[in-house]
């Protein structure tokens, strides 16, 4: 074990690295692996491969394409999937839409660095880059920093039973808040099929027997002005996420609430890593600090408030609001 | 000496938690172009605190190792942006399985740390308004109208935020601490009283105040007149009014959506503090 002549601010570092010092960027280094135990020296003389660029025309400005690099790290194939992802071609669109920050004319496009493209299987799961755009006639760079990740859809499952109304949510581990967290059931729509088939809204169909059709939802976020393009942005400043928040409520007899109120006391036997809950509705707005229950509620009270959901007639065990 | 790349940068962590399993923080290849940039960026990375609030969150009473029922392997460092000095985003992908079942759960991590946002009504007239702040969001492709929003200054317990201040400044509004209403205050402690507007990805945790002042009508109407006006210097926040009646139909906003359900939810179970002050301060 070695330790590396650098300023260290905190006490714990302890490298398996450097045998010699480092004094400038233009000296060789020496790396040591915990693995390997041979010392390996790396000249800085040696060049890296020339970064991966790909050229954009965007009809917004047609005379001014857009370089779109790999940051050092990104392979050949990854760089390739993040150009032709669906993420990144929703983004583009974004930008030049009617009202996206390239439409006036006002702001150009330059650059994008690709920095991490995250797989899920065969898919592009996650997209991180930053784009360089420029306010024309300041020359200031807007901050253009996107992890994108695409959109997806929360329902707000209201179950009425006995009087009382329950909200039915999911409970799991959330690795980047470093504990659980309660939400509101939410997924990925399924272009196919037009169905919900997010993990988190299938556990709850499998648990609360409860069969989510995309025909007795209401659309809470189709309320809003068309001018914010009828979706919720939990994020902006960071991320490309929009949510569209679903409104379902149906009756159901009280030994359905009782089953799953009476499976959350068990212990996760199974390992299983998405646990239902179900909470009164009344309590719901203190019980989580997941932004879509809160966003859900500001759509639903004032949708509600202002008589703007629909009433539907239908069968006794069907959706009612 | 033919150029084998590098060998990854590896760190090895003892948590309490796990005392006999230690966390191996791994540096992706490539996390930036010369060694020593890279080696910076990675002790940046574990030293910060970002970081470092991760794995307190993950400690914790409530937090995910806190059980035994979990074990953190692996940390990948993916990616480090810097904002001048100090870090501003980090990327990583943590490696945390379930003893029983040996399941991973799903681990990458967009890690920006805390921030604060201000529903600030301004009551003029018998009417009520919201001061919002709309500026280029690049990650959504397009303007979007916001809650103020900033990070919270440790040092004087002010808030220093960008748009905030550029609220202050363009609505000659000075948001005391004091005269500020913590809502999210008001969540049941199990939630940590914060907001996380998007726990499957982001570690981001927000505190949202409420700011109720009277003003006269000029201070309305002169905000307003700014609004048509061109963006001639460039301008990248722009303070906009918008009637709190029709707030929640205006933007795609989630903080002011969160905002008003908290402040809603607040008022109709009697929860916000009747304050009595002179007649231009703060009022609910």
């Amino acid at each position: 074990m070695f330790f590396f002549k650098l300023p260290l601010h905190s006490s714990m570092s302890c490298f398996a690295l450097a045998k010699c010092s480092v004094i400038a960027p233009s000296l060789s280094l020496l790396h040591q692996t915990r693995r390997s135990r041979r010392p390996f020296c790396l000249k800085m003389s040696a060049e890296s491969p020339p970064p991966l660029t790909h050229s954009l025309v965007l009809p917004s400005q047609p005379s001014q394409p857009v370089q779109v690099v790999a940051a050092p790290g990104v392979s050949n194939s990854d760089f390739r999937s993040a150009i032709d992802s669906s993420l990144f071609k929703q983004w583009l669109k974004n930008l030049q839409s009617e009202t996206g920050i390239l439409a006036s004319g006002a702001f150009l496009l330059k650059r994008v660095l690709v920095q991490g493209v995250d797989m899920f299987g065969q898919r592009i799961g996650f997209l991180k880059f930053k784009a360089d755009i420029f306010c024309q006639q300041t020359g200031n760079k807007v901050p253009g920093i996107v992890f994108a990740r695409g959109p997806a859809v929360a329902v707000l499952i209201l179950l009425d039973s006995d009087g009382e109304t329950y909200a039915v949510l999911t409970e799991q581990v959330r690795v980047p808040t470093g504990r659980l967290v309660l939400e509101l059931p939410a997924g990925m729509l399924d272009d196919d099929k037009g169905d919900f088939v997010g993990t988190a809204v299938r556990e709850v169909e499998e648990e609360a027997g409860i069969h989510l059709n995309l025909e007795d939802m209401v659309d809470l976020t189709a309320l809003l002005d068309p001018s914010t393009g009828c979706r919720v942005i939990p994020s902006p400043g960071g991320c490309d996420e929009e949510i569209s928040v679903f409104l379902y409520r149906g009756y159901v007899d009280k030994e359905v609430i009782t089953q799953l109120q009476g499976k959350e006391t068990g212990l996760r036997d199974h390992g299983e890593l998405i646990k239902v809950r179900v909470v009164p509705y009344a309590k719901l707005w203190r019980m989580t600090a997941d932004a879509k229950v809160l966003m859900a509620i500001a759509l639903y009270e004032m949708a509600k408030k202002e008589g703007l959901l629909p009433s539907k007639i239908l069968s006794p065990n069907s959706s009612i609001y």
